[in-house]
């Protein structure tokens, strides 16, 4: 009996029945439910509940949608879908393919989560102006969708840069003074790269290859086949792509992250660990996989620097996390080393590290996004900011630091977490390029993720808290809660990161729906050899 | 009843409801779940493999099954999370007993693990458990312990999946070689994995290096097991008990399984017995002496998996199992003394013999065990490591030169023996006599001695136990020898008591307690510490830290702000506007929260449609 | 016998010394050398010196006190240091170098470091 209880637990999702939808839907479907949400959620903007309940519906809608997608994904991407010709031979087009499954699926599944847990935590805190927030974030997955679903560069050009602008109110949210320079901060940086480096990149791509589209293996054989283009001009348009996509924060073009720190946590949770900046880091492996190739990268040897341009960026950005006292900018910079391995699996330019870089692209959503949520939570229950503060929180918060924790072991690597797949993956990848820089790179990161994370763990459940300073409180609500005397934080937040840290173990125990999409996506390179 | 899953898993449930129960409930829990795992152990069936039920990430996983040497590791592994919760009963120490039942389960698992990545999991998770024994002690010495511990371990462990996934990239497999006998008990084993040679042994590739890099971090070697004497001295008295057991004897139970036979580890394991020895003698704490002594002892079992014969291999895991039970023995003996009295160093000890009788001949005996004297179980066990390494034409390799046979180790095959031996002298100077001398003699006790400071019930009970344990198996080992791998029909597999061997092994220690009292004006015990390689990382590195290249980057800074020319106080203030907060529950209601299930639910519908 | 008295402790000596020399005699090789007992081809002499009368008596003591003095006069010497060494953490000082206590410093939790980028 319990042979097969065990069996059950272990058994592949791909032995559960798969939904039986006959027809594929659009994904321009993917992009328009958000959009019809916001629209509504803005006419509902009077009545809250209602407004709170348009988000969830919306949210749901939203993964039934790429719920049905996901039938029809294979490894070679779909047929494009046009939506209009915006420049003649220039589309907005849309198609589905695994690496876009894998973004899509992870931003719709924790928009439901984290809308639970917005409301909780802007209600708890009456932030004020929150039609305009659900209304921002509706948009901004509409965005994502964009993105996930591009069919080629221009489409995801478009909708990358109002991923930009979706997320600038929420960043600049509170109004603060603050808030606002760091919102300029953000958006300057992210448009700046974009409109300056990113697109260069497309106007050379188009002129010497006459296409935008994704094709797996690239678009540039032929021009580089036939001497039209020069490989070195060929490695300074990798570069331009590269640095032109802010979003995926590899140094040093990563300041906007610590400074969009300022927003409210659900908007760094969902859009900073999730949707905003695995934008970046999925348009960094799309571009390498369907635009320059990576075969033809390692053929003409132009991708070797990015290995350790990103190494660099996972050391040096965990380096700073180390003196960071803030909780939420120790996270940032943790995301920013995070994100740099996605990018340096991409670089690693084998079938295993694109496998791996497409891995750690969930792995680090649920587990980056459980650590926001426990941030937020600390917030909202207890109002610290610093991990100095932190003594004895476990004690008083069990649920959010146990997540918490769940969130560290994914960071460094241990199972039973996600992390630890996508790290066996990426040291798989690593020596299958044959290189040992990325390999030590990833052993000396175990220690700085341990390094920063786990003194947190270490104060939560073993220091005993502080002694409350004076006996006032805040306030005479009905539960007399005041700052030192605290509990737990509402239901709906600590619902939401419980959800998450059990999916970070359960992509662990059932890793194959992700690990699926990305094995796909390995397979559908094109063997050619350099 | 046919046990089919990995018995580690009833750990694994005791360690979360220990954590978990309410009231007291956890002492009970904390001897009950050891108490079924050994019942499982015991009952795991022969020939199965627990696999599941399909293919995971891609591997064809073996979660349970019985290689060779697991049941006497894990039988006495279960044995150990038993004593370990008895010793800690009296004690308020729920999330030290749910770590170490964490800690133990995973070394269980590790011994039950039919392949390299299940096997590496539980390893992992050792780590967790560990860390969190030993910062479950309290205070700053064992925060900054625990720290320092689970950073080499996580390098380690990192080092080790490295390596393993080289080695599985390489070969394709993640499968566990099988070990077979020779020819005879004295013929190296021979390792196979599906029907071709195992080559790990033969450290011809980076993989093998690597992942014998992260075992050996493990088991204490110099210069990378610093992190022992360290860190296990930092523990309570009962965590170090706990923690003495299951790292190093996992690490030596892996390299059975994966390196018998590696030249290198002959040598690894004469360092390790030589250096134990050296440090234990300057140590001045009382549980760093045993924690050297660990050292020195995994050393015996490491040269002798580098030995690599059946006997070897036999004698490796005969140790273990019976090292584990003294070195609990004289940690226990050690804790009660500290936890009766607050002393753990060798100069505020002595004079105790009078006050602490029971806890006295318990000490006794695991210092008699660990000497390897007759009617222990160190004399039973040990014995055949030395017996395997007196004969180097089993077992050492040979190569022709120039028409003539010559030995191909790295140095001549008899310095194994000789070091062991003079390594057993050594174990009775430093932990034989000077354990139970500096700790309960040194001094004449007072003259109508009427404290009573041998400790509570149940710590005798698990000190008597292990004791008695220590002389059953010296005077009677057959229980034991019956569990060991490599098994010979017709007669009793290894016979201890010969007349020559007594009395060599009665001159060979008794010299040595010998040359202790004439020499005890030089052991005298002072203020000091010995510095180990564990100064890299303790001095040097933050001095250079400190003095180098902190100062360097902060002469960077202008440089570093100028040209990005960003204003920092955006990054620099964040967060809430903090004045205004106010706490309140969430007032959405239940109707939000009950539509968004009817919809998941509506969700869940369509997919099983 | 009370382990203060030294006529006990001279007694315990005395039984010490003569179960050395007891040990000296019941020597198994040396027996072989004066027939009194068979050679033992099980335990014949692996290495040449150990088919020595007396060899393990002589090894044991000689080993140890190598043991002890190389330990204890030469690597003590260079290695030994006083046991509140690593007391001066660089990182979280709350005493000096010399071991004179900071002021002003909280013991043990990590300072507040500079915010760098």
């Amino acid at each position: 009996m319990t042979h097969a209880l065990l069996c059950s637990l272990l058994a592949a999702p791909a032995s559960s029945p798969i939904p039986t939808f006959e027809m594929p839907l659009s994904p321009m479907l993917a992009i328009a439910v958000p959009l019809v949400g916001a629209f509504l959620i803005a006419l509902a903007g009077r009545w809250p509940n209602i407004r709170e309940s348009i988000t969830l519906v919306t949210a749901v809608a939203l993964l039934w949608v790429v719920g049905n997608l996901t039938n029809f994904v294979e490894a070679q991407p779909t047929a494009a879908e046009k939506l209009v010709d915006v420049v003649p031979g220039i589309p907005l087009a849309f198609n589905i393919e695994p690496l876009g499954m894998i973004y899509a699926l992870i931003a719709s599944s924790l928009w439901i989560l984290n809308s639970i847990y917005s409301i909780g935590y802007m209600r708890a805190n009456h932030e004020k102006h929150q039609t305009r927030f659900y209304v921002c974030f509706a948009v901004s997955l509409a965005s994502v969708m964009g993105i996930a679903f591009a069919a080629n560069m221009f489409t995801l050009f478009v909708f990358y840069e109002a991923l930009s602008l979706a997320t600038f109110p929420l960043v600049a949210h509170k109004g603060t003074p603050e808030a606002i320079k760091a919102a300029r901060t953000y958006l300057g940086i992210l448009m700046g790269t974009s409109v300056f480096l990113m697109l260069p990149a497309m106007v050379a791509t188009w002129v010497y290859t006459g296409t935008l589209d994704f094709v797996p293996g690239g678009v540039f054989t032929e021009p580089l086949a036939h001497h039209v283009l020069a490989p070195g001009l060929f490695g300074v348009i990798f570069a331009l792509f590269i640095y032109g996509i802010g979003k995926a924060a590899l140094m040093p073009a990563h300041r906007w992250l610590p400074a969009a720190m300022v927003a409210p946590t659900p908007v760094s949770a969902l859009l900073h660990a999730v949707a905003v900046v695995k934008a970046g880091v999925f348009t960094v492996v799309k571009v390498t996989v369907y635009v320059i190739g990576i075969d033809t990268l390692r053929k003409y040897g132009q991708g070797d620097w990015l290995v350790y341009f990103a190494g660099a960026s996972i050391l040096i950005a965990s380096f700073i996390a180390l003196f960071q006292d803030n909780l939420k900018r120790r996270l940032a910079y943790s995301t920013i080393s995070q994100l740099s391995y996605v990018t340096l699996g991409a670089a690693l330019l084998v079938p295993i590290s694109i496998k791996a870089a497409a891995l750690h692209i969930a792995a680090h959503a649920f587990g980056k996004i459980t650590l926001f949520f426990a941030a937020g939570s600390i917030y909202t229950a207890a109002h610290k900011t610093k991990v100095s503060e932190l003594d004895g929180i476990g004690r008083k918060m069990p649920w959010t630091m146990a997540a918490f924790t769940i969130g560290t072991f994914s960071m460094i690597g241990l199972p039973p977490t996600g992390g630890f797949l996508s790290k066996w993956w990426m040291l798989q990848g690593a020596w299958s390029a044959e290189n040992q820089f990325a390999v030590f790179v990833l052993l000396t990161s175990t220690l700085l993720n341990a390094g920063y994370f786990l003194p947190i763990v270490y104060r939560a459940f073993f220091r005993a808290p502080p002694e409350p300073a004076h006996g006032h409180g805040h306030g005479h609500d009905g539960h007399g809660h005041d700052a030192h005397d605290h509990g737990e934080a509402p239901f709906p937040i600590v619902l939401a990161l419980s959800c998450t840290a059990l999916a970070t173990v359960l992509l662990f125990i059932h890793p194959d729906l992700f690990a699926g999409y990305a094995t796909m996506l390995a397979d559908s390179l094109p063997k050619v050899l350099p | 009843m046919a046990v089919e899953f990995p018995p580690a898993l009833i750990m694994l449930v005791g360690a979360l409801l220990i954590a978990v129960s309410p009231g007291k409930l956890y002492k009970g829990m904390s001897l009950v779940f050891p108490a079924l795992t050994l019942v499982a152990i015991w009952l795991f069936p022969e020939t199965i493999q627990v696999k599941p039920a399909s293919l995971w990430f891609g591997y064809d996983l073996v979660l349970a099954k019985l290689n060779g040497p697991t049941r006497p590791f894990a039988i006495i592994f279960a044995l150990m999370a038993l004593a370990g919760a008895l010793f800690a009963w009296n004690q308020d120490r729920r999330v030290e007993l749910a770590a170490a039942m964490l800690y133990a389960g995973s070394a269980i698992g590790v011994t039950f693990a039919g392949d390299l990545i299940t096997l590496f999991v539980f390893w992992e998770l050792m780590a967790v458990g560990s860390t969190i024994v030993v910062w479950s002690a309290g205070g700053e010495a064992a925060r900054k312990a625990g720290q320092r511990y689970v950073n080499v371990h996580l390098v380690g462990g990192a080092i080790l999946m490295a390596g393993l996934a080289l080695h599985v990239q390489q070969t394709g497999s993640i499968a566990l070689p099988t070990m077979t006998m020779g020819l005879d008990l004295t013929d190296p084993v021979r390792m196979s994995v599906q029907g071709q040679a195992w080559t790990l042994p033969l450290l011809e590739s980076p993989a093998a290096w690597l992942i014998l890099l992260g075992i050996l971090i493990n088991a204490g070697t110099p210069p990378f097991g610093s992190w022992l004497p360290d860190a296990y001295p930092e523990a309570s008295p009962s965590g170090t008990v706990f923690l003495s057991a299951f790292t190093t004897k996992t690490s030596v139970y892996v390299l059975i399984v994966l390196f018998a036979g590696c030249e290198l580890l002959i040598w690894a394991g004469c360092l390790m017995a030589i250096y134990g020895i050296v440090y234990a003698i300057l140590e001045n704490d009382m549980r760093r002496i045993l924690a050297y002594s660990i050292v020195n002892q995994v050393g015996f079992m490491v040269c002798a998996v580098g030995i690599g014969t059946g006997l070897a291999i036999n004698g490796a895991t005969a140790h273990a199992f019976a090292h584990i039970i003294y070195k609990a023995l004289l940690l226990m003996s050690a804790g009660s003394v500290l936890y009766m009295t607050g002393k753990r160093k060798c100069t505020d000890l002595g004079g105790l013999y009078k006050a602490m009788p029971i806890t006295m001949w318990c000490g006794i005996i695991g210092a008699l065990a660990i000497s390897s004297m007759p009617l222990t179980s160190g004399f039973t066990t040990k014995s055949m490591i030395t017996d395997a390494a007196s004969i180097p034409e089993n077992w050492a390799m040979v190569r022709e030169v120039g028409g003539q046979t010559v030995w191909a180790t790295l140095f001549h095959p008899s310095l194994a023996w000789f070091v062991l031996v003079a390594a057993s002298a050594g174990v009775f100077l430093h932990a034989g006599i000077k354990f139970p001398w500096f700790v309960f003699f040194q001094k004449a006790a007072p003259e109508n001695d009427a404290r009573k400071l041998d400790p509570p019930g149940n710590m005798k009970l698990a000190m008597l136990v292990f004791a008695a344990l220590c002389i059953a198996l010296g005077v009677f080992p057959k229980p034991l020898y019956d569990i060991l791998p490599f098994q010979v029909g017709g007669g009793p597999l290894y016979e201890a008591y010969s007349y020559a061997h007594v009395i060599n092994q009665l001159q060979l220690l008794l010299f040595a307690g010998l040359a202790f009292f004439l020499l005890l004006g030089l052991l005298k015990r002072t203020l000091t510490i010995t510095l180990d390689f564990d100064w890299l990382y303790r001095r040097f590195a933050p001095v250079a830290w400190t003095w180098i290249f902190r100062p360097l980057l902060r002469a960077a800074e202008p440089f570093h702000e100028g040209i990005l020319g960003i204003p920092a106080i955006a990054a620099r203030k964040w967060g809430h506007d903090e004045s205004k907060v106010d706490y309140q529950p969430w007032g959405v209601g239940t109707t939000v929260l009950v539509l968004t299930i009817v919809l998941a639910s509506f969700l869940a519908i369509h997919f099983y449609k | 016998m009370s382990l203060a008295d030294p006529q006990s402790i001279k007694r315990l000596w005395r039984g010490f010394y003569l179960l050395l020399a007891l040990l000296i005699l019941l020597d198994p090789k040396l027996l072989e050398l004066v027939h009194v007992l068979e050679h033992d081809p099980h335990h014949a002499a692996n290495f040449v010196v150990d088919g020595l009368p007396e060899f393990y008596a002589l090894y044991g003591f000689v080993t140890c006190i190598a043991m002890v003095v190389g330990s204890k006069l030469i690597l003590g010497k260079i290695l030994m240091r006083a046991d509140t060494y690593y007391d001066y953490d660089p990182l979280a000082p709350t005493r000096d170098s010399k071991g004179r206590p900071l002021r002003g410093k909280p013991d043990a939790s990590k300072p507040e470091r500079k915010e760098a980028h």
